[in-house]
């Protein structure tokens, strides 16, 4: 019973219900205190978090560490226990989860400081790390769901924040809507464990003889697969990506924790937890690597003809988990996971920097209303460079180190049209956010110029949290940092009896070279575009603005997804209808109908007369002469 | 003193006016007849009390027709009461036409 | 002997009863009433129980049927007809009907001695025995009796009195 894992976990509820009950209350100065409170308990949360999962980084294959809440659920043939685990998987992610969600919330001090609904907000993100250190601690199958769940919910209330804006609310009922597809996968998945295993116990399934035996079956497959359809819904992947560019309506700093670092990663995360069961479905995990591959340039083709700032993230979003989903698909586990954390470091500093440019220009997200804003912020212009270099892939930033191992790891295990289809949505990558940043802070000024009066840079409480978090991309992929040994020692990820073998032509260090110099190019060419060769790029536009236009409406996907969704529940709520007036209708006056009528015989025998109720009363005595005396005797 | 006729001879007398009394119920169509009738059945049943009385030997019997007779006398008294409320109220005694509880 | 008075007794009482409901006019009925109910009393007095003979006689047919006798003048009910349509025709038939099985039923029914070897007591039925037996164990029927005498009185009383209009 270790409690510093059971304060780190419950901390998070704990300031949530805290300013939930000053609110009841009615304390006169909780809006102003909710703040800096919601601070005080993730900072304990994140000092409970550093101290026990040192523990774990320091000696990577010792015991878990655990904490035994007792028996959760306990019936005839199922008992369910609940139980905190940490083990060195878990720990890295613990630290990613409390100290960004840290940093983020000193940054929503700043830019929430004037919204009247702080203590709501800030209420909702600490239930949000509690919910998301549940989904991470959890020991077994459904315990993590409880979690999984729990970040759901919290998603949904912060997406629609605002929800005087009835966008919002129907964004964040999106998301929830989504996310429920893929969580139907997840719960049948638990379901066909259970009969298969008999236990959800990670630790229990992972060393259950029947895994062996049941290896490359075909059940095995289904069941991942079904696993993975919650991986689609939670993270993003195509088709169940739809609910994350629409969830840009809530406040930025809810789409960097939530929509970049954290909960989109809760999908790989259990890919990552159950890797000994993919392990064993070579299927399943072909199908993993498929989708994946797919959503990274999916995504990617379409953040480049978005012209909201926060689109433009979250395709960018939803392509990197793409690449990290490729990773898991293709064995890598470690790779995945390692660019996740360095994902979260350079999306979460992009979204807050995106977000410190809204804030300078009073709501205004559109880039193309945007430019030569590096004069006005400089600070907040640096700090995006910084999460720019680490996104393409620029060495020696962060994202380079870990791209560049997926990137290899593709390469080494699957056929070249991975690595192909990898490396496309890398320059895609390039150019988009090169686009991105010369709109927005290079180039001439196309800014409204009633926002250009009141522009100022953000506060240091804002640009705090950035700067911590530009340093972390800058230094993220360098040994020390990045957890890499750590990874490498608990998640076996092909990488191991890759790394050094010859594969072909492809080395590690070719591809690396490769990848780096493509990069580069492509950032230098798409530079210069934007600079000088405006004539060409206006020509260009011209020529695929039909193609750009697509790509803006997400090939139209989302638009028929919607679209059927409301036919279908226009006929399912017609053959309800139909069903209610013809049947039920039907029925409920047929009885009613039948007993007016026996109403009715039995009204006749009331004549009024009182000869025929002395008849009445004669028969009946007859007849109960005649069951007493059982017949007639002699 | 012996008995004058076999039991079984004087309850058939009384069944027999017990029928009688029940046809006439059947039948008649005004309120004071059907009274009449009723008045039949109440005597036939005094006549098996009676018989029953001497055939075990015992008064009780007795007391009961005796009973019979006085409760008949009371109820006499009240049906008339109401026959002569029915004629002052509704003009009428034929049964038929006092049907207010039908349906 | 006396049986055979018995049997002309009893024949007479059937026979007036008949007449009860079959004549049409309702003063002829109540007449043959008394008279069936004095060859009733005079069965009664054969079998023994002389008390309620003359019980019968001053009560029954002296008060009650007395009674149905002035209300009848006093509403000047006339002759009419005993059967009118086709309804009540059916009645009647279903009532002889049913009357019919009932008296076939309850001679199956009845099992009782035909001998008429008994003998009883002296002093069964006279006036002394008959009061030692009422006043005795029966009591409380006696007592209960006189409380429904009087709740007739009351109930003739609420009915009959009305107060006058205007």
């Amino acid at each position: 019973m270790e409690p510093t894992l059971f304060w780190m976990v419950v901390l998070p509820f704990l300031g949530s219900m805290v300013l939930g009950v000053a609110k009841l209350i009615n304390w006169r100065s909780c809006e102003r205190f909710a703040g800096p409170i919601a601070c005080a308990f993730i900072f304990l949360s994140f000092f409970c978090a550093l101290r026990v999962a040192y523990i774990h980084l320091e000696d990577p294959h010792g015991p878990p560490t655990t904490v035994d809440l007792g028996i959760w659920i306990d019936s005839a043939n199922m008992s369910l226990k609940a139980t905190l685990l940490l083990d060195a998987l878990s720990s890295i992610l613990v630290l990613i989860v409390t100290g960004i969600g840290f940093l983020i919330h000193i940054y929503s001090l700043g830019y929430m400081a004037h919204d009247e609904g702080r203590l709501r907000y800030f209420s909702y993100l600490n239930l949000f790390c509690g919910f998301m250190l549940v989904l991470l601690t959890a020991s077994s199958l459904p315990f993590l769901f409880v979690g999984w769940e729990g970040v759901g919910l919290c998603s949904y209330l912060l997406i629609g924040f605002w929800y005087g804006d009835r966008e919002n609310a129907k964004a964040g009922r999106k998301a929830f809507v989504v996310n429920r597809i893929g969580d139907a996968g997840f719960i049948m998945a638990m379901v066909l464990a259970f009969r298969l295993f008999g236990t959800l116990e990670f630790s229990e399934i992972a060393s259950h003889p029947a895994l062996v035996l049941l290896a490359r079956s075909n059940v095995l497959e289904i069941l991942a697969i079904l696993l993975f359809m919650g991986c689609v819904g939670k993270s993003a992947q195509f088709p169940l990506y739809i609910w994350l560019p629409d969830a840009m309506a809530g406040p930025t700093p809810v789409s960097a924790l939530i929509h970049a670092a954290t909960m989109v990663t809760a999908g790989v995360y259990l890919l990552a937890r159950m890797h000994f069961l993919f392990y064993l479905t070579p299927l399943a995990q072909e199908c993993v690597a498929v989708v994946g591959a797919f959503t990274a340039i999916f995504g990617a083709t379409i953040a480049v003809a978005q012209h909201d700032i926060k689109r433009v993230l979250a395709f960018s979003t939803v392509s990197q988990l793409g690449y990290m989903v490729l990773a898991m698909g293709v064995g890598a586990y470690s790779a995945g996971i390692f660019h996740l954390v360095t994902h979260a470091y350079f999306k979460a500093l992009l979204f807050l920097a995106a977000g410190s440019v809204i804030h300078a220009l009073q709501g205004e997200q559109n880039i193309l209303k945007m430019g030569g804003l590096k004069t006005y912020l400089i600070a907040s212009s640096i700090l995006f460079l910084c999460g720019f270099f680490a996104i393409i892939g620029f060495p020696p930033f962060s994202g380079w180190f870990s791209k560049d191992l997926i990137l290899f790891s593709v390469i080494a295990t699957s056929p070249p049209i991975f690595f192909w289809i990898g490396l496309v949505t890398a320059i895609l990558t390039t150019i988009y956010m090169t686009r991105l940043f010369y709109l927005v802070f290079l180039g001439i000024p196309k800014i409204d110029q009633r926002k250009l009066r009141d522009i100022h840079e953000s506060p240091t409480v804002m640009l705090f949290p950035m700067a911590v978090l530009a340093i972390l991309s800058i230094l993220g992929g360098i040994r020390w940092f990045s957890f890499q040994s750590v990874l490498n020692e608990v998640l076996p990820g092909q990488i191991a009896h890759v790394q050094g073998a010859d594969h072909g032509w492809f080395t590690e260090g070719r591809v690396t070279l490769i990848v780096t110099l493509t990069v580069l190019l492509t950032a230098t060419i798409t530079l210069r575009t934007y600079v000088s060769w405006t004539k060409q790029l206006e020509v260009m536009r011209q020529w695929s603005a039909r193609l750009l236009g697509f790509l803006e409406n997400e090939y139209q996907f989302n638009r028929g997804v919607v679209n059927g969704a409301r036919r279908f529940s226009h006929i399912a709520a017609m053959c309800s209808q139909m069903m209610d007036t013809f049947v039920i209708d039907k029925f409920v006056n047929s009885v009613s109908k039948q007993i007016q009528g026996i109403g009715k015989w039995v009204a006749r025998f009331q004549t009024g007369a009182p000869q025929t109720y002395v008849m009445m009363i004669l028969i009946g005595f007859l007849v109960m002469g005649w069951i007493l005396l059982e017949g007639v005797p002699k | 003193m012996s008995m004058v006729v076999p039991l079984s001879h004087v309850i058939g007398l009384s069944l027999i006016l017990f029928f009688i009394g029940l046809t006439g119920i059947f039948t008649r169509r005004d309120a004071i007849t059907v009274f009449l009738a009723v008045e039949i059945l109440l005597n036939a049943a005094n006549i098996a009390f009676i018989g029953f009385a001497q055939s075990l030997e015992s008064e009780f019997g007795h007391v009961a027709a005796f009973t019979v007779i006085c409760i008949a006398a009371a109820e006499a008294a009240i049906g008339l009461s109401i026959v002569i409320r029915l004629k002052a109220d509704h003009r009428t005694l034929k049964l038929k036409d006092l049907n207010e509880l039908r349906g | 002997m006396e049986a055979i008075i018995f049997y002309i007794f009893s024949g007479f009482a059937v026979l007036f009863s008949l007449m009860v409901i079959l004549l049409k006019n309702p003063v002829t009925s109540a007449l043959s009433l008394v008279a069936s109910f004095f060859c009733v009393s005079g069965i009664f007095f054969l079998l023994h129980a002389s008390f309620l003979g003359v019980i019968q006689i001053l009560i029954y047919a002296g008060a009650i049927v007395v009674l149905f006798l002035y209300v009848l003048m006093l509403l000047n009910i006339k002759k009419e007809d005993l059967i009118e349509n086709k309804m009540e025709r059916r009645l009647g038939y279903g009532g002889k009907a049913l009357v019919l099985v009932l008296v076939l039923f309850a001679f199956q029914v009845i099992d009782l001695p035909t001998s008429s070897t008994m003998q009883v007591r002296e002093s069964f039925g006279t006036v002394a025995s008959f009061g030692q037996e009422l006043l005795g164990p029966f009591a409380i029927v006696f007592e209960l009796v006189s409380l429904v005498l009087l709740a007739a009185i009351l109930g003739v009383v609420a009915l009959i009195s009305r107060k006058e209009k205007g």
